[in-house]
């Protein structure tokens, strides 16, 4: 993927995380540390679609676990 | 947790926009390539799915009531093997998400806004999903109520303004290479008829004294009238040439002309598609957010909306390269998958939910800090 997007992306991470900087007081803190853990997977899986981008895809896991029963199924 | 409502109305018209958007996209051409002028027979195979996966929904919600199929998924597998299977369901809801953002976003890109970049078309209708998600589930009630019968009414009014073009003798013969191709290419419309299990995750916020089994039943009926209808449409204009358009309702809506007045129907078509569209990928969202949460036990789902729409976006681009590759996920791999999640671990939970009640083991104690607790 590229670098403009990955910038895009890190941009609006940035503006979700001012979003919700403002509720911090309101917000229960289970809530909060949920919010980071998803804001941190989500930064590093655009950037690894921005280092890896023809890296391995979900589409390769599910082919991997899934194929073979598949064409099993097809005979 | 979630404090709004929806009535049985409502969640039946949710239901139906949620499966049945992107199947008016793309299955016509993706059965014709399998079932070839026997298309229409497809989603009649693919019915019978739908109304298993909602049995079974209201089998086990009749056996846990208030709770959703990752809530009560843990308390019949145990805490480990439960939360397991409650990862694997939030990653089949996020990748399927994805799937149908990138399938609008390719439509859009593809159709209308050729110049515009797909991750721009993502990001804006994934923004206005998140705020309506943030509104609650009665925003999305409340506006699938609104649009279903418009887009009821154009799945009606695109059929008869091509009668013109239609050729009915496109749909002989009937069964010429017998049923196997016809099961093969029923496998799509299965796997979107499969997707009526995810009623599992508002059947607690569903209020009033209608009948859910009858309510529930409607959006698989409509969904069968709908499929059969434009997979009609698209054979009787078409032909064999229904295989070679990516989107073939689309491109049906081209041809409609009455008396060189009412043309270019397709602007209407994309506006009532993109309408669907937003209420599909909305309860997807919604479903994925409200899992997550409750699988890792959290109050207040407000503040992981943004963060998995990031996700949500993220997949789109990610999941495959382009559209064909989208097919083939559909066709093979990804339907085992979705039959897995969908299907077989739900009919897994039945069972070990009516031999737990046969043997009188129904005692179910909520944590102290589960978001369903009072």
């Amino acid at each position: 993927m590229t670098y403009p997007f990955f910038v895009a992306m890190c941009i609006l991470l940035l503006l979700n995380g001012l979003f919700e900087w403002k509720r911090r007081r309101k917000t229960p803190i289970r809530e909060l540390r949920a919010f980071f853990v998803l804001s941190a997977l989500g930064w590093i899986v655009i950037l690894y679609m921005a280092i890896f981008y023809k890296g391995p895809t979900p589409r390769d896991l599910i082919d991997f676990i899934f194929m073979p029963v598949y064409l099993w199924l097809n005979g | 947790m979630e404090q709004g409502r929806i009535t049985w109305p409502q969640l039946g018209m949710l239901m139906y926009l949620m499966v049945g958007a992107t199947s008016v996209l793309i299955v016509p051409s993706v059965t014709a390539k399998y079932a070839h002028q026997d298309l229409w027979m497809t989603p009649f195979i693919g019915s019978v799915v739908g109304f298993v996966a909602i049995y079974m929904a209201l089998r086990l919600y009749r056996y846990y009531p208030n709770q959703s199929i990752i809530q009560y998924g843990e308390h019949l597998l145990g805490k480990w093997i439960g939360g397991a299977a409650n990862l694997v369901w939030l990653f089949f809801l996020w990748q399927n998400t994805g799937v149908i953002l990138r399938e609008y976003g390719e439509f859009i890109v593809g159709s209308v806004l050729l110049r515009t970049p797909q991750s721009v078309v993502s990001i804006c209708l994934i923004f206005v999903c998140a705020l309506a998600i943030r509104g609650g589930i009665e925003v999305l009630g409340k506006f699938a109520l609104l649009i279903t019968p418009l887009f009821l009414g154009f799945v009606i009014f695109i059929p008869l303004l091509l009668t013109p073009e239609m050729d009915v003798l496109q749909i002989t013969p009937v069964l010429e290479n017998g049923w196997k191709p016809v099961l093969k290419g029923s496998i799509l419309p299965m796997e979107w008829f499969m997707e009526y299990v995810l009623v599992s995750f508002m059947l607690p916020y569903a209020t009033g004294q209608q009948s859910p089994w009858r309510w529930l039943s409607l959006p698989i009926i409509l969904m069968l009238g709908t499929m059969v209808l434009l997979n009609l449409t698209c054979l009787f204009v078409f032909g064999d040439l229904t295989s070679m358009y990516t989107f073939s309702v689309f491109n049906a809506a081209k041809y409609i002309s009455l008396g060189n007045i009412i043309e270019h129907i397709e602007a209407i078509v994309m506006v009532l598609w993109i309408m669907g569209g937003f209420v599909q990928i909305s309860s997807w969202y919604y479903i994925l957010v409200i899992g997550t949460a409750q699988s890792f036990h959290i109050r207040d789902y407000r503040p992981l909306v943004f963060p998995i729409g990031i996700l949500i976006v993220a997949m789109s681009l990610w999941i495959v390269n382009d559209l064909s590759e989208m097919t083939k996920l559909f066709a093979t791999s990804g339907a085992v998958f979705a039959a897995v999640v969908q299907i077989c671990y739900p009919a897994l939970l039945l069972l070990i939910a009516w031999w737990k009640h046969k043997t009188g083991e129904t005692k179910y104690r909520e944590r102290p800090d589960s978001p369903s607790a009072t």
